[in-house]
């Protein structure tokens, strides 16, 4: 089997910039991943990666991809399910094949966390969605509700009000956590209500969604709800190898980006790095550290 | 007026710091001498992420540009000379005006290093020069010298290449240290001589009676004498321009009684970008993370705003 210099997993913006140091630095490297882009994609808007002002998630992602494509940066769309060392490599199950490589990036980010509300899982699809690019929301003349106060979920709203007739942001708490730019633009937007310290408690409807009800006992007749409640690492890739992680799941990452396990590193959403920060340019610069670190290791080792 | 705060440096950390801390509508204010500083003097740049390439000049429009979208003030033209703080107040000084802050992030990278040799100072924009990509048109056919045998030597050698007649390359140590891919091919044009052990010790040129030139009262360069460290003979070379390429070097003077340094000079700081005092922060190439890209640059000036914005949300 061929062996590879390094195989980066994810293929957000933290394991494309990954590549592109790998390559610029003449590593045989391979990206492994389910979406190219990853969350990116989601985003409405992203006004905060530098030099490239106000494009859309979807805009921004194409850009990287573009970036990976131009450089010949081998990729291959498909889902890591298995990581297992040997003596001084490792391997890597997929879901259609298996790879070998010197070195490990993991930068596979993060998932939407799911809510525990009753019925949520029978009506996924069916008015219940986690992604903001979801096509129900491209519908003219709704009301539809998100629940969450961050960010994603300030931009999600903003974004579907555009369409919508009406919209709900649902938060459990009693100020929007988003940034400041954001809370103004939905105080601004006339058909958008938040309603504070609130939680979905039930959703019901015969088929589809119709309408959701709260623990305040409101009821709300609605036709799409968007859950933004936050993210959650994925973590079933690093139990096997006892890669260390904190109690939330998030890869524990030292400043040149290693793992407790030498030979792997972490880049992005998935990890502890840049104090949590989470941002497109932290896990680009991740990415890019991690890329280096591994470079160091490989020649190490030679 | 108190800023909540003051970003020093317009390069990538500093301009990344901008746009974060415009977005979370912190009172800031940015001081500057000028956009991008050692960016703009590459040629092309292949590794920022969603762009395939891009001239470093190119780049940092963008980013500037990207930066005044948002309310921010910017002070620009502006060199920072001293900085303190007194009783949870920062002030920051330039030539001729002193702001207050709360909290304070430098970001002002790295300069070229000096030789400290006479003639140096005296000539620059005159024949000397720390930037191949910016005056090497100026140079062409003639004959001139690079010094420092390492990468970066090298690259403004492959700039200057095109234009000159003959380059010398002048070596402190008995090997040339940069990439030997680049050196074949510098050696391949004919144009190029390797000199090793040269300890360059001053660069001349042609006096002009001062009433005649303003500002220096000098002429161009016209040769260069360097010191045969094998034979401890000085030899002379006559030549029309000097390219020092002898490294970076972080200018922290301003600030230095606030921060820890390292070895060479650059700001200690934590991986949450604290310094050694509160409320001061430090990102990119001034500060010692390991690795000098751009990415990494703009990584950190973003993490700058979280930990100063963690810090202002503390004192209140």
């Amino acid at each position: 089997m061929k062996i590879y210099d390094l195989i980066i997993i994810g293929a957000g913006p933290a394991g494309i910039s990954a590549g592109i140091y790998a390559r610029n630095f003449g590593l045989d490297c391979l990206i492994i991943g389910e979406e190219k882009g990853g969350l990116v994609n989601t985003a409405y808007k992203v006004e905060n990666y530098p030099g490239i002002f106000g494009v859309s998630g979807k805009e921004l992602s194409k850009r990287f991809i573009a970036h990976q494509k131009h450089l010949k940066i081998p990729f291959k769309r498909e889902r890591a399910e298995k990581i297992i060392k040997t003596e001084d490599s490792f391997k890597i199950l997929t879901s259609k094949d298996s790879h070998q490589a010197k070195a490990i990036i993991l930068a596979f980010g993060t998932e939407f966390k799911k809510l525990d509300i009753k019925n949520i899982d029978k009506f996924e699809g069916k008015g219940v969605s986690y992604r903001s690019d979801d096509s129900a929301f491209l519908f003219k003349n709704r009301s539809v509700a998100v629940i969450g106060g961050a960010n994603a979920a300030a931009m999600s709203a903003i974004k579907i009000s555009e369409k919508a007739k009406r919209v709900y942001v649902i938060y459990r708490k009693e100020k929007l956590r988003a940034d400041a730019i954001w809370v103004q633009r939905i105080n601004k937007a006339r058909n958008i209500e938040v309603i504070y310290s609130a939680n979905v408690v039930g959703l019901k409807g015969k088929d589809r969604l119709e309408k959701i009800i709260l623990d305040n006992k409101k009821e709300l007749e609605i036709s799409s709800l968007l859950v933004e409640a936050g993210y959650a690492p994925s973590t079933y890739l690093i139990h096997d190898l006892e890669i260390s992680s904190d109690e939330k799941g998030y890869i524990k990452t030292e400043k040149d980006q290693s793992t407790n396990i030498s030979g792997i590193f972490a880049a992005g959403d998935i990890t502890t790095g840049s104090n949590e920060f989470r941002q497109i340019v932290t896990a680009a610069a991740e990415g890019a550290i991690a890329a280096l670190g591994a470079l160091n290791y490989i020649l190490k080792k030679k | 007026m108190v800023y909540e705060l003051i970003i020093i440096g317009g390069g990538p950390a500093g301009i990344t710091a901008g746009i974060y801390a415009a977005r979370k509508k912190l009172k800031t204010l940015l001081i500057t001498k000028e956009w991008g500083g050692q960016v703009t003097k590459a040629t092309e740049i292949q590794n920022w992420p969603g762009t395939k390439k891009i001239s470093g000049m190119d780049l940092i429009k963008q980013m500037s540009e990207h930066l005044k979208e948002f309310e921010i003030e910017i002070k620009q033209g502006k060199e920072v000379i001293d900085l303190d703080k007194k009783d949870d107040i920062f002030t920051v000084r330039d030539n001729d005006q002193a702001y207050e802050a709360k909290a304070v992030i430098i970001a002002t990278g790295k300069i070229p290093r000096t030789l400290n040799i006479p003639g140096e100072e005296e000539f620059k924009g005159r024949g000397v020069s720390f930037c191949a990509t910016c005056d090497a048109p100026m140079f062409k056919d003639k004959v001139v010298a690079v010094i420092g045998g390492g990468n970066a030597g090298f690259m403004t050698a492959m700039d200057l290449i095109k234009y000159t007649k003959k380059i010398y390359i002048l070596e402190f140590f008995p090997e040339m240290k940069g990439d030997p891919v680049t050196k074949e091919k510098l050696k391949k044009t004919g144009k190029v001589e390797f000199i090793l052990n040269a300890a360059v010790k001053e660069i001349k040129g042609k006096k002009l009676a001062p009433y005649r030139a303003e500002g220096s009262g000098s002429g161009f360069v016209e040769s260069l004498i360097y010191e045969d460290r094998k034979t401890s003979k000085d030899v002379e070379l006559k030549l029309e321009g000097v390219f020092i390429a002898v490294g970076m070097m972080p200018k922290v003077g301003f600030a230095e009684k606030l921060v820890e340094l390292n070895k060479i000079g650059e700001i200690v700081i934590d991986k949450d970008n604290y310094t050694k005092t509160p409320g001061l922060f430090a990102a990119g190439d001034i500060t010692d993370i390991k690795y000098e890209q751009i990415v990494i640059a703009a990584g950190e000036g973003a993490k700058a705003v979280l930990a100063a914005t963690e810090y202002l949300k503390n004192k209140q």
